[in-house]
């Protein structure tokens, strides 16, 4: 085996354990700490040997043919066919994508295809345009992502859903939409060269990752979303359970107190809406407070878009803030001594069951401008409710009797 | 860090993320509070209120976008301190000149900061509160030698007086854009390194880096 040391060491050796008497090694210590980095960031399964540029080429080179050879017609029966090529297995459980195949050359011809790509060149109308031609089995760019898809699934379901493979998935869909992009860059293209139209402009692509993963990525995440989740609830396993448990132990707490355990100042406290029946007692009563806030968040899992994820957190956000207002019956500015332990109160009413595989899912795909912003900052304090509450279970009994710390 | 600079058309811009860390009473989010609205009383959307603020600035042709994450004081929430420090570029750590306790509370943050992040992270210690200079309970001598011998630039504030603050943000900035730059040197230099994404099986030894202090920031 080999052991990696974060200072770039390196030992390399015979490991054994035996009798339970810890780890014993024979083998060599290289000191020489070069050319290392790679080697210790990258240490999931595959990602060396099988970078995301090298996997299914296959699929790629076909599109990309078709394009040089300028999209020509005829050409078209042999581009349709490059997914057949890939394995047999694959073929069968892509015959479904050619069902329509009689009626392609009469209803969706390549030239009318060029020539609508010319009219979407502003942002918007792009993103509608590409919306549309990715749920088309009858455009290229559809019959790109379907190939994608069916390869995704075949890869990542069933015995690929395994945890070691999540940077992998994950890259690959990230890869995909910067492919995407450029598929649709040369399409376009060559729809103004055709038409003499090329302009300096339009040739300019230096924007093309970041453009990739904030106009394609949400269009095609969809399509990647339910293995893709998987394997994030897959890592995140142990941390999520630990969170559930927190959640299930918080969920006992009537709301006084729960938000007397959370530290929540009491003039933040919203009493009011703890309407009493006859019967009741003000401490008892449960899932009252903050109740805005909570079904907000609590539409997080609705969502498959990071950015609409993003958008939730910051909706929760201004109902917390909103209630608060309301409370105190003046704007409040939240910092974050009472803003964290507000938001940890409506975390824990929330219960939302793989808080960990979002959390994460969101950080790895939202548009990496967001980076250092304030969905970055949102995130991160969501993050932060999560790992708290994994602990709170860990040490249940010191974080009980702590007094209120102001 | 990585997200540090990036060059944008027709001129230099900087991101830079500062977080902002103290006990709980110390007046750091009125300082913050302060400096983002004093000047321009603009109700900017990116900005969350009083926890995460953002400031943009011009510093010799140079434009700079701060963006500054306030964190929890109350020590129960000292854990997660981690999630909010990573990939910052800046910290400024505020203690109340006033109280004792919450100097020895920066010192522990330093000692974390610089053990975790390096000396990639500039620090501002900062005590606050110098209109309640009679009630002073740590000493100025001690605060600025315990600052110079962590490599860290220490200030005096007052929220309430409006004092100091401009200078603290301003100073910070500035020592931010050198330790950029001085970075991208180093990066182009060839010595390629991503400390980013850093996931899956990894082993990490318990000894802290050796790292020599009060090296990165002389500020000008």
């Amino acid at each position: 085996g080999k052991l990696s040391f974060a200072n770039g060491f390196v030992l390399e050796g015979t490991f054994t354990n035996k009798s339970g008497q810890g780890l014993q090694t024979h083998g060599v210590l290289n000191t020489s700490s070069e050319q290392l980095d790679e080697r210790i960031t990258k240490t999931q399964l595959g990602l060396r040997e099988f970078p995301v540029e090298k996997r299914w080429k296959g699929i790629y080179d076909q599109f990309l043919e078709f394009l040089q050879s300028g999209c020509k017609e005829e050409m078209e029966e042999s581009f349709t066919g490059f997914h057949i090529q890939t394995s047999k297995e694959l073929r069968k459980s892509q015959e479904y994508l050619f069902c329509q195949r009689g009626t392609e050359d009469v209803s969706w011809k390549i030239e009318d295809i060029l020539e609508e790509l010319v009219q979407h060149q502003e942002l918007e109308s792009i993103q509608s345009y590409l919306e549309k031609a990715l749920k088309s089995s009858l455009h290229p760019l559809g019959k790109l992502l379907k190939a994608l898809t069916v390869a995704f699934q075949a890869t990542y379901s069933g015995i690929g859903a395994n945890r070691h493979l999540l940077t992998m998935a994950q890259e690959e869909v990230k890869y995909y939409a910067k492919k995407i992009w450029e598929f649709y860059r040369g399409l376009l293209h060559l729809a103004l060269e055709q038409k003499g139209q090329l302009s300096p402009r339009a040739v300019d692509g230096d924007m093309s990752d970041q453009k990739a993963s904030s106009v394609v990525l949400p269009l095609i995440l969809p399509c990647f979303y339910p293995e893709l989740f998987m394997l994030y609830m897959l890592y995140h396993e142990r941390e999520d359970d630990l969170y559930c448990q927190g959640i299930v132990d918080l969920s006992l707490f009537p709301d006084i107190k729960l938000l007397e355990f959370l530290d929540v100042q009491k003039h933040l406290w919203p009493l009011k809406d703890l309407t009493l029946t006859t019967n009741q007692r003000r401490s008892l009563i449960k899932d009252k407070c903050f109740l805005s806030a909570t079904e907000c968040l609590q539409k997080l899992i609705t969502t498959v878009d990071p950015r609409e994820k993003l958008l939730i957190l910051q909706k929760t956000y201004e109902e917390l803030e909103g209630t608060v207002g309301r409370v105190l019956g003046k704007d409040y500015k939240l910092p974050m001594d009472d803003l964290l332990p507000l938001l940890m109160y409506v975390v824990s009413r929330a219960k939302i069951q793989h808080l960990g595989a979002e959390i994460h899912l969101i950080r790895d795909l939202m548009d990496p401008t967001n980076q250092g912003g304030m969905f970055d900052f949102l995130l991160t304090a969501l993050e932060s409710c999560y790992e708290h509450i994994q602990r709170m279970r860990l040490h249940p009994r010191e974080n009980c009797p702590l007094p209120p710390s102001s | 860090m990585a997200t540090g600079a990036s060059a944008a058309a027709g001129g230099r811009s900087f991101s830079f993320k500062v977080v902002l860390l103290g006990e709980g009473c110390v007046g750091k989010t009125s300082l913050v509070l302060r400096y983002c609205e004093n000047k321009f009383n603009d109700k900017h959307i990116t900005t969350l209120q009083a926890s995460f603020l953002t400031k943009k600035l011009n510093i010799g042709g140079k434009r700079v976008n701060l963006a500054i994450w306030d964190t929890a004081g109350q020590e129960r929430f000292h854990a997660l301190g981690p999630i909010y420090y990573r990939d910052s570029n800046g910290a400024i750590l505020v203690y109340d000149i006033t109280d004792e306790d919450s100097f020895q509370k920066v010192k522990n943050w330093v000692k974390e900061l610089r053990k975790m992040l390096g000396n990639e992270i500039c620090l501002c210690i900062v005590g606050n509160k110098i209109d309640l200079e009679k009630e002073r309970h740590v000493s100025v001598q001690e605060a600025e030698m315990y600052a110079e011998s962590v490599g860290a630039k220490h200030y005096h504030t007052s929220a309430k007086q409006n004092k100091g603050i401009e200078e603290l943000f301003l100073d910070l900035c500035k020592r931010m854009i050198e330790t950029a730059q001085v970075d991208e040197r180093a990066r182009g230099n060839g010595s390629s390194q991503s400390g980013m994404a850093r996931r899956g099986v990894q082993i990490i030894d318990d000894e802290p880096q050796v790292q020599s202090t009060g090296g990165c920031c002389s500020s000008g």
